[in-house]
């Protein structure tokens, strides 16, 4: 079961389409960004599926509805900016995030010291600087540890040290196994931390994959066989095979950039894999990959 | 229930706009009408005795139109503040995010009208009781009580006053503005459109006093109105509405404001 379902979602502000037909599907598990340029609809999508827009079409589904009309309880989030009481400081702006959540009292020190703020734990909100801020908003996503946690532009506004500070935390929360949202427009940050990606450019989703698969400048080549499992084997014993992505009804190798499809197809039939399924893509995501980094 | 009034005491103990203004009441509610008194005694007005401030029954409609600008001042101002500024301040939508539904973020502002309203009736109560007893000759509970159902008519001002006041703070986003038209709705731009337009062009008979502040000013009128009320009126302008239509037009008011209120936050793009 996914962990969130999007369908068709599309949102109008008047004449401006700020998201058209966007489907989505997020697996447990899956560090996912949401990667485009200014004003392609990234905070649109999110602000929908975290209940503070509402859709003009579509639908979406959080934990197979199992939490019924609410289920924001059971997700971390930050959208845009942080948002927090100015006059008071971190651990009671966090509590009210745990009450809101319903749970009962706990100490955040622990949190304060994985965002890097222990020590200005006393301090009132509006005394933080920008960074300061961002690092709270995402202690206050960690707390009931949510399965899932979302974060929009996190490292917006932010000087390298604070770059790089934030996203070493994000890795972490990458690596702890959460699932993962992550909005962005900065190329390089959703390829250092995600596993997943989904291109969007005025509203319409333009690819979607893996970071691997989609980012990288390597070549990404679709394969399946009669016999997976030998296909699989024989594609690890290959030296040009870099990666391998399971799908449901293909395999998705990420390959050398100067391997051609005729190469693999005549390799792996002499190690007897017989083909039903060959498709290489490089060149389309990468002119859709040029065309955002233009933009930008 | 519970939960929700704990959230928002959370959010608003430590607010230094919102300790002032609710000692502001607590202190100056109870005490204006002493002041009130030697303002009016000097202004040497024939139809004021000066025990006509302290002695039951007429304390009620005193203090009554001390808190009548107290309520709709410093608690109205409240309200409409500690709305907005979770509209400006963005705290309402980050609410929502981490969990709330917008039924819950109503209701914990609805709670802060309620709890208001029943401080300031208890103020009033308490305060009044007091002063009356003390300065009436022969104090007796049933001479105290004599009063025209003060109480509730306090309680249902208020409750008037503050859910105008939410509504305010729900359906004008920017958190000045929101301030500035709840205050010149109520002592600037209400009459204007009584006096100036309702009057002139529709008629100059009751039914331009059916407008919300003024309804529920009624509820609690200034003294003096009341006495001239009861005075041959030259012209046959209608100044107050009785008692029971004030009450019935705030009630319906109440119902309006609530509705609105609920119906446009729920919803709205945050
Ligand atoms: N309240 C609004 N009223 C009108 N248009 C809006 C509103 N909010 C967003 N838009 C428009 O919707 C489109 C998508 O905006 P959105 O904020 O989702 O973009 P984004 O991908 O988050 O951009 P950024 O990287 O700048 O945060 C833009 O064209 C924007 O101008
Ligand atoms: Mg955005």
């Amino acid at each position: 079961m996914p962990v969130l379902e999007i369908n068709n979602l599309t949102k109008r502000y008047g004449k401006i389409t700020a998201l058209n037909n966007l489907s989505l599907t997020i697996e447990a598990g899956h560090v996912y960004g949401i990667l485009g340029p200014n004003g392609s609809g990234k905070t649109t999508t999110l602000g929908i599926i975290l209940g503070v827009l509402a859709q003009d079409d579509g639908s979406f589904s959080w934990f197979g509805d199992k939490y019924g009309a609410n289920p924001r309880k059971e997700i971390g989030a930050i959208l845009e900016t942080p948002n927090f009481y100015p006059y008071l400081n971190a651990a009671e702006n966090l509590d009210i995030v745990r009450v809101i959540k319903g749970l009962p009292p706990q100490n955040y020190d622990e949190i304060l010291k994985i965002v890097n703020l222990y020590e200005r734990r006393k301090s009132k909100f509006r005394t933080y600087s920008l960074g300061m801020k961002q690092r709270l908003a995402i202690g206050a996503t960690l707390i009931g540890s949510p399965q899932v946690v979302i974060f929009d532009e996190p490292t917006n506004g932010l000087d390298p040290e604070g770059i790089a500070e934030v996203r070493t935390i994000l890795q972490n929360v990458a690596s702890s196994g959460k699932t993962v949202l992550m909005a962005s427009h900065i190329l390089d940050e959703v390829e250092k931390v995600c596993s997943h990606v989904a291109i969007i450019k005025n509203g319409n989703l333009l690819a979607t994959g893996t970071v691997g698969s989609i980012l990288s400048s390597d070549m990404t080549v679709e394969v399946m066989s009669t016999d997976a499992e030998k296909l699989r084997n024989v594609l690890q014993e290959s030296s040009f095979v870099k990666k391998i992505y399971d799908h449901k009804d293909f395999l998705e190798c990420a390959v050398d950039q100067s391997l051609d499809t005729a190469t693999l197809s005549q390799h792996l039939h002499d190690k007897g894999v017989i083909l039903t399924h060959l498709v290489s893509r490089k060149k389309r995501l990468e002119e859709e990959f040029l065309e955002i980094t233009q933009t930008k | 229930m519970i939960k929700l009034i704990n959230l928002e005491w959370m959010k608003f103990r430590k607010n230094s706009v919102v300790q002032m203004l609710l000692w502001i009441f607590i202190i100056f509610f109870p005490t204006l009408i002493f002041v009130g008194k030697e303002e009016s005694l000097t202004a040497n007005n024939p139809l004021l005795k000066s025990g006509v401030f302290f002695n039951f029954p007429t304390v009620w409609d005193w203090l009554g139109y001390d808190g009548n600008w107290m309520v709709f001042f410093a608690l109205g101002f409240l309200v409409v503040y500690t709305i907005s500024i979770e509209i400006s301040y963005k705290t309402m939508r980050q609410n929502i995010i981490t969990g709330l539904t917008r039924t819950e973020f109503f209701l914990a502002k609805l709670y802060i009208v309620l709890i208001f309203v029943l401080i300031a009736t208890v103020l009033y109560a308490i305060t009044g009781f007091t002063i009356g007893w003390f300065h009436s000759a022969d104090p007796s509970f049933a001479e105290a009580m004599d009063n025209d159902w003060a109480i509730p008519r306090f309680a249902l001002m208020s409750l008037t006053y503050l859910l105008f006041a939410m509504f305010i703070g729900f359906a004008i986003k920017n958190s000045g503005l929101a301030v500035l038209t709840y205050l010149s709705y109520g002592i600037l731009l209400e009459p204007m459109i009584r006096w100036l337009g309702h009057a002139q062009i529709v008629e100059e008979g009751i039914s331009k006093n059916l407008y919300p502040m003024n309804a529920a000013e009624d509820l609690m009128p200034m003294p003096f109105y009341q006495i001239t009320q009861n005075m041959p009126n030259s012209d046959g302008a209608i100044l107050l509405l009785s008692y029971k239509e004030a009450a019935v037009t705030s009630g319906v008011y109440c119902v309006i404001f609530l509705g609105l209120t609920y119906y446009i936050f729920l919803k709205r793009d945050m």
